[in-house]
């Protein structure tokens, strides 16, 4: 092997890349020439510094956490949600099942069968003050109700860190309270997307939910929640 | 009804390589929020095509959804890339390998090592690099893959590797002696 051919070869023999003839037919070659022994040398040098001194850049604590709660999200059985969205009976089986909840309310409602359940949509983020003094209100008028908020579009809005409403004041501690209380917040996952708003940015006391509008959908249709438009 | 065990597969073949998932995104995005959003996306697309992966380096798998994800959703990388044609080996080798190239003194490793001491001048020549040579050097350097490994990330033959690794450390070699001598950034 020549000097030429050498140079071809420094990085993987510097690697142990080569297969076997080649790494030893480089090294006769560097028993008796000094100027590829010490590009090697300089070569084996560098490598060695990038490798100590190279950082690992280790992820923020909350990464793990974030990754699994979007996770959470797209694990949503897809056999039961495409059966919900691309069944042709959607329509009718939705309304058939609202008349029928809706008949049936009075009913189940005084056997204690079915609490009362309030999903309260928000898909603008205009609303959303207003919406939560109203579920404070029904919240003190209706102690045992249970809530869920399910936003999207601009109504995730409210529910990302730091968010200030029209007078300056942070939604959080209002979130946070209500939250206590038992009231859930959904984010949908679409939205997210769509808009590149990441995960993390997302109040702590939220879930996320793989679309917004399909969460309405299904909480009326499935488990008897009453829909609210503030 | 199938049983999803998507997320046990992930648990067991995916989530130990967050941290490596994000140091990869975090050298090619220079930006720690970015790095953070595309693992996010890039552990949802593997989730999604969880039933493509049938064994093997669950590692490499990821890394690969990475790097794609990092050059689609992510402006800065997209910009620094684009070598097109790849180096003929015999033409674009640098000069210092040369025979009597002025830089090949016995001197230089001791020179070398004693830049190597500033970690924080290793770190800045790195980023400095453009996009296609950082990564294989983070590829090989940080992560300790092999070239058969790289080239399956980066979607190159394996030559290609190697000279695109030779490059790089090229570059590096030019950019921490010139740092030296000028007593100056590189």
């Amino acid at each position: 092997m020549n000097c030429s051919e050498t140079h071809k070869l420094l990085h993987g023999y510097l690697d142990n890349e080569l297969e076997l003839g080649s790494a030893l037919a480089l090294q006769e070659h560097l028993r008796d020439c000094s100027v590829c022994t010490a590009e090697v040398e300089r070569l084996r040098v560098l490598r060695d510094a990038l490798r100590d001194r190279l950082p690992r850049h280790a992820p923020p604590a909350s990464l793990a956490r974030d990754v699994h709660r979007a996770l959470r999200a797209a694990a949503r059985p897809p056999s039961s949600r495409r059966r919900w969205f691309f069944s042709l009976a959607f329509v009718p089986a939705v309304s058939a099942l609202a008349i029928a909840g809706w008949l049936l309310w009075p009913t189940l409602h005084g056997t204690g069968f079915g609490a009362e359940r309030y999903v309260y949509h928000i898909n603008n983020l205009d609303n959303a003050a207003a919406a939560l003094q109203n579920i404070q209100f029904h919240l003190e008028a209706a102690p045992q109700a249970q809530f869920v908020v399910v936003t999207h579009n601009s109504g995730v809005d409210f529910l990302m860190q730091g968010a200030k409403d029209g007078k300056g004041l942070v939604y959080e501690p209002r979130v946070q309270q209500l939250s206590q209380q038992g009231v859930k917040f959904s984010v949908c996952n679409n939205t997210l997307r769509v808009r590149h708003l990441p995960v993390s940015q997302v109040v702590h006391v939220a879930q996320i939910v793989p679309s917004g509008i399909a969460e309405v959908g299904r909480l009326q249709a499935k488990e008897g929640y009453i829909y609210l438009k503030p | 009804m199938r049983k999803d065990d998507r997320p046990e597969r992930f648990e067991e073949f995916i989530a130990p390589h967050l941290p490596a998932a994000y140091n990869l995104a975090r050298w090619l995005t220079a930006d720690a929020d970015a790095a953070r959003d595309v693992v996010q996306e890039a552990c949802l697309r593997a989730f999604r095509f969880l039933d493509a992966y049938r064994g093997g380096n669950s590692r490499v798998w990821l890394l690969t959804i990475v790097r794609n994800t990092c050059y689609s959703m992510h402006e800065q990388a997209r910009r620094h890339s684009g070598l097109e044609e790849e180096f003929d080996e015999e033409s674009h080798y640098p000069a210092a390998f040369a025979h009597g190239a002025p830089c090949a003194t016995p001197a230089e490793p001791e020179r070398l090592l004693q830049l190597s001491e500033d970690r924080a001048l290793i770190q800045r020549a790195v980023d400095s690099l453009p996009t296609e040579y950082r990564e294989v050097i983070v590829l090989r350097e940080i992560e300790e893959f092999s070239y058969k490994e790289i080239a399956s990330i980066m979607n190159v033959p394996t030559g290609t590797v190697m000279s695109r690794l030779a490059r790089a450390r090229s570059i590096l070699q030019k950019k921490l002696s010139s740092a030296f001598r000028q007593g100056s950034d590189v």
